[in-house]
């Protein structure tokens, strides 16, 4: 097998230029994705993990621009390849899914059509039915032939999303980036299509980079995290260390500010403040204002730096070797933010 | 109901609403019934959740509660009274009703000053002098008092949701009904809110309908909970009871698919999908709604509808099976 | 069920036809003076005289009765005859249709194939020199009025191609090459604002399907660039060009009444003022009437083109 990793990320930094002047909202991210690998990239609103998944396959939104960094896709460059190479990838190399299944398929043409279009973008053998249907019986659709005629205004949402995946999948890519697949799913619904999207991944031994804002899918579906925060990777580490002992205080706050099912009419402990504007960041560490540890050395801005064996954290305090052990209280809850 | 015949502070008797859906050209001019026969009640001082998936009504029930539209059949009763009493007496009891929607920013005016948006409530009632009364919610609800004259584009979302609230609560209103208010925000400010929300209420004695599809926020906000899947009520129970024994296979089903951050529980998770999608309320399916997609379903439920019956403690389910040991242990298995 | 769907469009035409012939009809009932006055004329004419006109033309009739009348004689193609030229309204309505018709098809025509490339190519370009070139440029000859561009066109013409201006109308039956020659400069004075406005049209809704996420979805899969503008984009941003293009047409039918004038087309625009100036009512009455029946089967039209561009539209 080899060892080289599917996507490899370096220092990639993504900004966008607008009236009031430029901002940062990818900066210098690093991460790489093995083959096969599960790989959660998790933040709020505004962390830069979806500009972070456009910039993978060069379809970052004007008026932004990658600055910086290497972005290698099975070990060529995609920055540096002209438009036509870079078509050639996409589909191909990396598939991608979509937040919201209501909009991602054209409303004008047939499901079929839009899948035939997906691989004859790339080769024009002539079984294309044969595997349209395939991908779709794959998804878990049933009737694909019925199906593939049909438009997708005629499907739920959970239909829908599930030819998003086969379209992602169709040419059997060997990373397929998910960006909040379930997010606009109900939650039965968002069951449904995790499962799918493990056992297929699983099938086809397909790399998977899910980004998501959702812990709990995280711990559903990844082999390894990585935490964005005001565009950087704050923590980084395999799914069960990261929920076990978490190094950045950001990722703890997240963690225990999520809402219990079984505890009822408790209050949750809850990070207080709320995500930086991306125009005006503080200065120093740039989750500070929020941070219940912080102290003087905070000032200065933290690297991504090994705290424990695969584990990387942006924090002085636990890469000094120290304990995120609770002097206060993280249930500061009604202050402004 | 509360046996000491007292009053509750809201009663909905029977409620029904339906839509006429017509398309051009088709002979299908059906009727969708959103909410279909739901009856509740909730207490002064108290948290009542409905959770549910789209489709299932829960907004719509939201808009009848607070008399946004008109139900076809059933009533809301507001300390007795009807809400849609003739005169002023209905526009008075539909008053003490104030409503928080899911996304802040549209349901507020982007010309006006977040100040005048949060005094409007009291306008309505007449009341000139507001500005003491903004200052004072506005710092209740967490917010700088300052923030009063900015426009709502200059908040962060979590800031216009506090802004939304200050401004449902300033005329102190019976019942705050929330529809999905905290589904837009980012995790860590859906937790703030939560628990501005037990806060507020322990404060003000406001009395809770908190309508959400995460049955996690709903748990964290109900004393008790309600159920709903297209247009039905199929579980209704303290939260507390409903945490440890959810009864309905629904309900059931709702509560492994809330996925929890925890790796390990994850990872043991059994396979308790359920099938297909949520049928469409137009047609809805014969005998019990839930059969085409319950794992227990049997040709009993394929042909009659199983009421909505007493448990005990007043803990209701609408399920030919629930609470009998088979059922629970079938359906259980995915939760840890 | 696509019958059904045809049976209640021509039902809902129907009505609408009537009720514009019968507000056509009241206008030119309501209008102080009638059709007495210019036959009889105003001067020396008896009481008696004007009697004997009213009962003849049945004009001293109830104007329900009246309208009923009109209507049923309208509907045989019999518009009664000008009291002006003595001509029936109907025969000189065969021969300025055509007039009219010809010049409206081919402004659309022009337009459209002139329009719509230059706003997808704006589109695609947007807010890049290419964008701001087709924009400027056309955008220009929308802001000037309809009558000052013929007007200018009309002392370029005799300046620089004194050939073209000179030709008077001719029909196509008499000699089509100076049949064309004689409609250039009418086409080219409405075609300007009409292309320009097609392209600012198209560019707005190619510019919208172009920020869709299926759009990014086609990208994201590999489809070439060229094919996700031309097929993918600009299939979605039809229906709405296709009825502003129809709406157009209606905008036309105004045009045609001044672009006629300056260049003596002998069309519907121009008989109309004609007929408006000489009070000739049957004529104004009858030439209304075609505009709006134009109108409406031009609207029926894009409308049941509707659900051919989007399958949405078709139902289940």
């Amino acid at each position: 097998m080899n060892n080289r990793p599917v996507l490899r990320v370096e220092n990639l930094t993504t900004r966008f230029h607008t009236g009031q002047g430029a901002v940062t909202a990818v900066d210098g991210v690093s991460f790489e994705v093995a083959p096969g690998e599960t790989l959660g990239l998790v933040g709020e609103s505004g962390s830069g993990k979806s500009v972070t998944a456009m910039s993978v396959l060069g379809l970052v939104p004007k008026p932004g621009r990658i600055v910086r960094g290497a972005i290698e896709l099975n070990g060529s460059d995609m920055l540096t390849l002209r438009n036509e190479e870079l078509r050639r990838r996409r589909g191909k190399e990396c598939g991608m899914v979509f937040q919201n299944p209501m909009t991602a398929l054209n409303p004008s043409f047939s499901v079929g059509w839009q899948m035939r279009e997906a691989i004859t973008a790339h080769d024009k053998r002539s079984d294309v039915d044969t595997r349209i249907h395939r991908a779709l019986a794959d998804v878990g659709m049933p009737d694909p032939q019925r199906q593939a005629a049909s438009f997708p205004h005629q499907m739920s949402g959970g239909m829908r999303q599930r030819v998003v995946i086969a379209m992602g999948m169709i040419n059997d890519p060997q990373l397929l980036i998910a960006d909040e697949p379930t997010t606009a799913l109900d939650v039965t619904i968002q069951a449904q299509v995790l499962s799918l999207m493990k056992t297929l991944t699983r099938e086809h031994g397909t790399a998977l980079l899910l980004i998501t804002h959702n812990m709990g899918v995280v711990a559903n579906m990844c082999d390894r995290v990585a935490v964005m925060y005001a565009g950087e990777i704050v923590e980084e580490a395999p799914v069960d260390e990261l929920f076990a002992s978490s190094r950045h205080p950001y990722t703890r706050g997240l963690l225990r500010s999520i809402p219990n099912p079984d505890r009822p009419r408790q209050k949750t402990p809850t990070l207080p403040g709320s995500p930086p504007n991306m125009a005006q960041l503080p200065t120093g560490c740039r989750f500070r204002p929020r941070c219940v540890f912080a102290d003087s050395r905070c000032d200065a801005h933290p690297d991504l730096l090994a705290v424990a064996d695969r584990h990387k954290a942006r924090c002085w305090k636990t890469q000094n070797g120290e304990l995120l052990t609770e002097t206060k209280s993280l249930t500061e809850t009604t202050d402004a933010n | 109901m509360p046996t000491d015949g007292t009053i509750p502070l809201l009663q909905v008797k029977n409620l029904k609403r339906q839509f006429n859906v017509r398309q051009l050209g088709s002979r299908e001019n059906g009727v969708l019934r959103a909410v279909d026969d739901v009856s509740l009640h909730l207490e002064a001082g108290e948290s009542l959740g409905i959770v549910g998936e789209s489709g299932c009504g829960k907004s719509t029930l939201a808009r009848l509660i607070v008399g946004l539209l008109e139900p076809t059949d059933g009533r809301i009763l507001i300390e007795g009274g009807d809400i849609w009493a003739s005169g002023a007496a209905g526009r008075e009891r539909r008053r003490k009703f104030q409503m928080v929607f899911q996304n802040p920013a549209g349901s507020m005016n982007p010309r006006r000053t977040v100040g005048a948006s949060v005094s409007e409530p009291l306008q309505a009632k007449g009341i000139r002098k507001t500005a003491e009364a903004v200052e004072r919610m506005l710092t209740l609800v967490g917010l700088d008092p300052q923030m009063a004259d900015r426009k709502p584009h200059q908040l962060s979302g979590g800031q216009q949701q506090r802004a939304s609230i200050a401004r449902a609560l300033i005329a102190d209103p019976a019942i705050v009904v929330h529809d999905e208010s905290i589904a837009s925000l980012d995790i860590s400010l859906q937790a703030q809110i939560l628990n501005l929300l037990l806060d507020l209420q322990k404060e003000l004695g406001t009395s809770y309908i908190f309508i959400s599809h995460d049955l996690a926020a709903v748990q964290a906000i109900s004393h008790r909970v309600i159920v709903m899947y297209l247009g039905e009520v199929v579980e209704a129970s303290d939260s507390t009871v409903f945490a440890s024994r959810p009864l309905h296979p629904y309900s059931q089903a709702l509560r492994n698919a809330t996925l929890l951050p925890d790796p390990i529980h994850e990872r043991a998770r059994g396979d308790t999908l359920l099938r297909g999608d949520v049928p469409s309320p137009i047609n809805p399916p014969v005998g019990c709604r839930f059969h085409t997609r319950c794992p227990l379903a049997t040709d009993q439920c394929r042909k009659q509808k199983p009421s909505l019956r007493d448990t005990g403690d007043g803990h209701l389910v609408a399920c030919h099976f629930a609470g009998s040991s088979s059922q629970t242990q079938v359906v259980s298995e995915g939760v840890a | 069920m696509m019958l059904r769907v045809i049976g209640i469009r021509l039902l809902g035409m129907a009505t609408v036809l009537l009720a514009v012939s019968a507000l056509v009809f009241a206008f030119g009932a309501l209008i102080p003076g009638d059709l007495t006055s210019v036959i009889v004329g105003q001067e020396g004419a008896t009481e008696e005289q004007f009697e004997e006109v009213r009962r003849k033309l049945g004009l001293d009739k109830p104007l329900v009765v009246q309208y009923f009348f009109w209507l049923t004689n309208a509907l045989q193609g019999d518009f009664g005859t000008s009291p002006i030229t003595g001509r029936t309204v109907a025969a000189d309505l065969l021969q300025q249709i055509p007039v009219s018709l010809e010049l409206a098809l081919l402004t659309l025509l022009v337009s459209t194939l002139i329009g719509l490339p230059a706003g997808i190519v704006a589109a695609v370009h947007a807010n890049k020199r290419l964008d701001i070139l087709i924009r400027t440029s056309l955008l220009v000859t929308f802001s000037v009025p309809i009558f000052v561009i013929g007007i200018l066109l009309l002392l370029v013409g005799s300046r620089w191609a004194p050939d073209l201006f000179r030709v008077s109308f001719t029909p196509w039956a008499e000699d089509p090459m100076m049949h064309i020659r004689s409609m250039a400069m009418p086409l080219l004075t409405i075609a300007f604002p009409i292309t320009a406005m097609t392209m600012q049209m198209t560019r707005g809704a190619m510019l919208e399907v172009l920020h869709s996420h299926y759009v990014v979805t086609a990208r994201a899969v590999g489809v070439r660039e060229k094919r996700i503008e031309y097929l993918h984009a600009l299939r979605n941003a039809l229906p709405p060009i296709v009825t502003f293009i129809g709406f157009q047409l209606g905008i036309l039918l105004g045009g045609l009444i001044v672009v006629e004038q300056i260049f003596s087309l002998p069309g519907l625009g121009r008989g109309m003022l004609e007929a408006i100036n000489t009070r000739d009512y049957p004529m104004v009455s009858a030439t209304t009437l075609v505009f709006a029946t134009a109108f409406v089967i031009i609207n029926a039209l894009v409308d049941m083109l509707y659900p051919l561009l989007d399958p949405r539209q078709r139902g289940r």
